[in-house]
Order: structure tokens, then sequence, then C-alpha cells
């Protein structure tokens, strides 16, 4: 079983620092998705640990050998790259048992991996065919079964799914997952899509200009984002951000003109929080809607609706800022009614609500 | 459209082709194919220079007669020659892309400076290497005479010995080629892939199977083209011969190119030279032909395969 794991890893270009200093532990058989903006280092991050990027201090060790040292071809990984990468001269068959025959594996054993890998990525009768011969989708996939077939201790991707149609890619997604199920080898995976991140990720690792924001699986990285930069990159439509003041009445928490409710014993989680400027964020669907003013709720102009056939947003102006409002499910005769210039109250969910302070950081009460 | 509309777009653009062809074509019949037409009507002639005009007698096969049984300075050269190409163009296509490949992976301080200095002898006027060369393989004097003799060695007679002036001449062409096939061959190897080389280095074990069994054959075409370029090019190498031996010492060093120049020049046998010219011109035609026909059926063999 194999782990990689990353210590003190660093990399600058020049006087630019890509990847100030960095730890990460995979766990054997996890896929993990890298994720982040461009620029973040995430590429960098993958191609250090591939060997195609010299490492300025730190090391790389996979199942606790360090492979700091060694050459690409010696660290027993795999990888599938964004534009694909696969020889131009030769077949996909060829493609796909280059790296055997490269060590040297013996015939036979080379033909059954082949046909195994052929057969799980539906390549059959492609097997003579020149890569320019083939469409994007079967393209990625000789990809995939020129990883496959080394059965590696690591499988790298590098944007596998970007250069895919939005259809195609959302199966190669799934495809991918099953994949991952059956093999069970350790997987890191980079992309800049949020999406493919929240789908795919066993655990998510966000990165920003070459530092972890946050490691953890998709539904903590949603759901307890540690900081502003988190709850802004993953979601969409984005996250909403205000900033305002905290202050309690009565044992009640208020930001501004909206009341902050917990689902335990109230403000259970704001207990020991001083009152002071905040950022308050809300998620679209963190909302409760009402055409009549409530207690601790704010009124919003509505500017425009946006209707994506399962769901509806509502995009308007509150005194609080411009907001971004899922209209829920059993809201959707408001939905249907719905025009613009039409003034919606809303509320934010019991714990719908995430606060940070002014550093950015995430505010939890003891 | 109508049919008719598209007939008459269809004739407009065949003429526009034929009008925007017409200068090129006229240039390369007047000096192109009329000199050769020319060339090839003056190897029947025997020309003689009388009262400072010449003289042609219609000699039909006699130049050819001649040239096949009774020449042997001619054929020294063409086997020269052979040797010569064959040689200098391995040696520059083997260096020219050794050095491609060092620039290619040297950074980027490494690599303007490599580039520079290799460039070096490209931008050498022939004239000026060729007197060079003859400084520094001079027999009493020279450079390379003087270094050999620190190491008590020598003095070697570089130009002058029939066994080594031949070696010499190729050794001073590949000195003055190789830069031409690294640049030829930098700019294939900028052309290619670089992820495609990233996934080389991840599959393969060692810098040679990278080198052997992906940038070999995706630089192919590249190779190609400068191979048959350098093959060309050497079958018509006068200056370096010219200013180093002068074709000399015997036979030693006379090539094609060098034994024409003498018989239509020197000699004033323009018919006799004209009839070397022709020769040379069909058979260099004939390789080039052969040489694609062959690179074609492979290419075409290779897509049957697939």
């Amino acid at each position: 079983m194999s782990n990689v794991s990353l210590r003190g890893l660093k990399k600058s270009y020049g006087s630019v620092e890509v990847i100030p200093s960095l730890d990460l532990d995979i766990r054997s058989g996890e896929f993990v998705v890298l994720v982040g903006p461009s620029g973040s280092g995430k590429s960098t991050l993958l191609r250090m640990i591939a060997g195609l990027e010299s490492i300025d201090a730190g090391t790389v060790s996979v199942e606790g050998e360090d492979v700091t040292q060694r050459d690409p071809g010696d660290r027993d990984m795999a990888m599938v790259f964004q534009s694909y990468a696969l020889y131009p001269h030769m077949t996909v068959a060829e493609n796909m048992t280059f790296a055997l025959r490269m060590r040297g594996m013996d015939k036979t054993t080379i033909g059954e991996r082949l046909t195994e890998s052929v057969r799980m990525l539906s390549l059959e009768g492609l097997e003579h065919r020149k890569p320019g011969q083939l469409s994007g989708g079967q393209r990625q996939r000789v990809a995939m079964g020129r990883a496959i077939v080394r059965q590696p201790r690591v499988f790298l991707f590098d944007e596998p799914l970007s250069n895919l149609d939005a259809k195609l890619r959302a199966r190669t997604r799934i495809e991918l997952r099953e994949l991952h199920e059956k093999l069970g080898a350790t997987s890191i995976f980079v992309t800049h899509d949020q999406i493919e991140a929240m789908t795919m990720a066993d655990r998510i690792v966000l990165l920003e200009k070459g530092r972890i924001q946050q490691v953890g699986s998709p539904r903590e990285i949603y759901e307890r984002p540690r900081n502003t930069f988190v709850a802004s990159f993953i979601g969409s439509p984005e996250i909403n951000m205000m900033e305002g003041k905290l202050w309690f009445d009565n044992g009640t928490a208020w930001f501004e003109q909206l009341v902050l409710r917990s689902r335990g014993s109230e403000s259970a989680s704001l207990a020991g929080v001083a009152a002071g400027g905040y950022t308050l964020g809300i998620r679209p669907e963190g909302f409760d809607i009402a055409r009549e003013p409530l207690e601790g709720s704010v009124p919003m102009v509505v500017g425009a609706v946006e209707y994506t056939g399962s769901d509806t947003y509502a995009f308007g102006k509150s005194p609080m800022g411009d907001l971004t409002v899922k209209i829920a499910a059993d809201f959707q005769a408001v939905a249907e009614t719905l025009h613009t210039g039409e003034t919606l109250h809303v509320k934010a969910l019991a714990d719908g609500w995430h606060l940070f302070d002014s550093s950015g950081e995430r505010v939890t009460g003891g | 459209m109508a049919p008719a509309g598209l007939d008459e777009k269809a004739r407009r653009n065949r003429r526009w082709v034929v009008v925007s062809l017409l200068p090129v074509a006229a240039f390369f019949i007047v000096l192109t194919a009329f000199p050769v037409v020319n060339l090839l009507g003056l190897s029947f002639f025997h020309v003689e220079w009388q009262d400072g005009a010449a003289r042609f007698d219609f000699v039909g096969m006699e130049n050819f007669r001649r040239l096949f049984s009774q020449e042997t300075v001619f054929w020294a050269g063409v086997r020269n020659n052979i040797v010569f190409a064959v040689v200098a163009v391995s040696g520059q296509m083997i260096l020219g892309f050794s050095m491609a490949l060092a620039v290619k992976t040297a950074g980027s301080y490494g690599r303007a400076l490599l580039t520079g200095i290799f460039l070096l002898p490209i931008v050498v006027p022939p004239i000026v290497i060729g007197t060079m060369w003859r400084l520094i393989m001079g027999r009493e004097f020279g450079l390379a005479n003087t270094l050999l003799g620190f190491f008590g060695l020598g003095p070697v007679d570089w130009l002058g010995d029939p066994d080594l002036a031949l070696a010499s001449v190729i050794f001073v062409d590949i000195w003055h080629w190789t830069p031409f096939v690294f640049l030829l061959m930098l700019a294939g190897l900028e052309s290619l892939d670089g992820e495609v080389l990233e996934a080389a280095r991840i599959d393969t074990v060692s810098r040679w199977q990278q080198i052997r069994h992906v940038i070999m054959p995706m630089m192919l075409p590249t190779i190609a083209i400068t191979l048959l370029f350098r093959v060309i090019l050497s079958f018509k190498v006068f200056d370096e011969v010219y200013l180093l031996t002068s074709g000399g010492p015997g036979t030693a060093t006379e090539v094609v190119n060098f034994s024409i120049y003498r018989t239509f020049f020197r000699q004033d046998q323009v018919g006799y030279g004209a009839a070397m010219s022709v020769v040379t011109l069909f058979s260099i035609s004939l390789i080039i032909i052969l040489a694609r026909a062959f690179v074609q059926r492979r290419a075409s063999r290779r897509e049957a395969a697939t």
C-alpha cells in the first residue's frame, strides 16, 4: 500500500516564490484533488511530485521511500496530461505498452495487461490506429490506458478533462471515479474546476499562492470553509459575502439587520465571540425567502432572475449589498411569478451562515 | 446560387490562378529551364574559339562517349564526391543533432551562449574559411602542427598527403556546415510537443530511450529534409576544395564540381564540360527522385499497416 508524503517542499522561479513550503500526506488508495485558481501552484506541485520540475528544498517520498532525487521514469508514477501527450508516431497499442516495453517486461505480460486495459476502457478495435485518427474522447482514454497498464504506485492527473466538451467531461468524471474504485490506486488529480474537485475527490487540497488553504472532504470544505478564500472559491453561484457588525441582543446574535440562528441552543456556536466588525458569508441556498418582512430579515429588490432548469436564482440589491439567492424548490410558486423590481425579504437559515474575522479566518464559538 | 454563377466563379478563379502564377513561371523558364536546355544542347557540340568568336561543330554523342570511355579525372571526382557526401553529411547530421539536443536541454543562459558559438562558422565567408583552414593545416607553420608539436607529434602534411587530403577537406566541410544542420534540428526540436517529451521522461528509464524511441521518430521529417538538402549541397561543393587543395594532390580531393569548372573554364572544353554537367545533373535528379519515392513508399506502407 502506498502513500505519498511531501515534507517542506519549496519552489521558486528566480525571485518569484511559487511554493513557499508545503507539507502534505496522501493516504494510500486515496483520490486527492489539488484545486485552486490559475497561478496557485497546483500544476507545479504535481510536476514536482512527478519529478518533471526540480525541487528547491524538501522531500517527496512514496511508501516511506525518498524519491526526491530520482528521475521521473524511476518513481513508479504514471501521469495523464492535459493535452494527452500521446506519441503521434505510435499506434494506440504501442502508446499504451511503451513504458512496459522500455522496462523490458516480457511480451506475454505486456499482452495481458494491454488486453485488460483495452477492455476496461472500451478501446477494442482501436489498437492499431494512430492518435491522429482518434476523437478527443478516445485520445483521453488512450492516455488513461497508458497510465493504467503500468500499474504504478501513484497516478498523476494534470487537468485531463479540460479539453473535453461539457457532456463528455461529465461522463468521463464518473468513469474515472468508477475506475478508481476498481483499481484503488493512489491518485493525485489537478484541476481548476471546483465541480470536478467536489464530485471526484476523497479529499480536496485547496491551494492559493502555493499555500494550502484547506484540506478536507468535499463536504467539510463546503460546509465548514476555513477562510473567506475557500468559501468564495468553492460553490457556484458564489457565496454572498457581507461586511458588517455583529451584535448581541438578549442572547440573540445579529449581523446588522440579519438574525443569526443555530440549530442547537440559540447562538451556541457564537458563545464567547466578541461583538464587532466581521465578514458574514451566506451561500445562495442559505436563505429563507418571504414576500412579507420577518423579524431579522432584509429586503432585497430583485434585479435579475436566472432559471437553470432545476433551480432558480434571484440576483438583487439589499441594504447589506448585492445578494444571490436560490429559490428553494418548495417556493416554486414564487419563482414562477417572480419579476424584476419586486421586493423579497430574505433571512439567514439556521446554521446557513459562516462568520469570518477581519483576517478572513473562520470564527467559531467555544 | 445557380450552377451558371458557380461556373463563372470557377472560371474567374482559374484565370486568377494562371495570371498570378505567370510571372514566376516566366522567371523559372528564363532562369532555370532555358539554361538547362542550353546546356543539354551544348553537350552535343565541340566548341572552338577562333578570332574572338565561337565555332560550333556538331559532334553528336562524342562528348559522352569520351566521358564514359577515356575520362579518369572526372570519375575520380565522382568517387571522391560520394565518399565526401556520405562521410561529411553523416558527420554533420550526427553532430548537428547532438548539439541541438544539448542546447535544447541547456538553461536559457547556456543556450544563448552555445547557440552563438555554434553558429559562428556559418557567418564566416567561404573564402575566409578556406584561407583560415589552409593556414591552420599548413605543413610548416600551421597551427595544427604547432599544437601536435607540443606533444612531440607530427608534422603532418594535412593537405599535401594524398591519404589525408580528402579527410582534411571533409573535416573542414563538417566544421563549416554542422551549424546549418544544428539550426534546422534545433528549430525541429523546438516545434515538438513539450508534454509529449515529458510523457517520454516518465515512460522511459534512460535518456537514450527518449531519443531513440520518441525524439528521433518525431524528428523524422526534419531529418529527411535536412539530409536531402545537405546531400545535394555536398555534390556542389567547390569553394572549400578550390581554396584548400585545388583538387590535389593528384586527384586525391578532386570533386565533380571542380572537374567541371576546370574542363569548362580552364581548358575551354565547353562541350565536354557541358556533357559532364548534364551527367551530374541527371544523376542527382535521379537520386532525389528515388529517395523521395523510397520515403513515400515507406510512409504509405506504414499507413497501410495501421
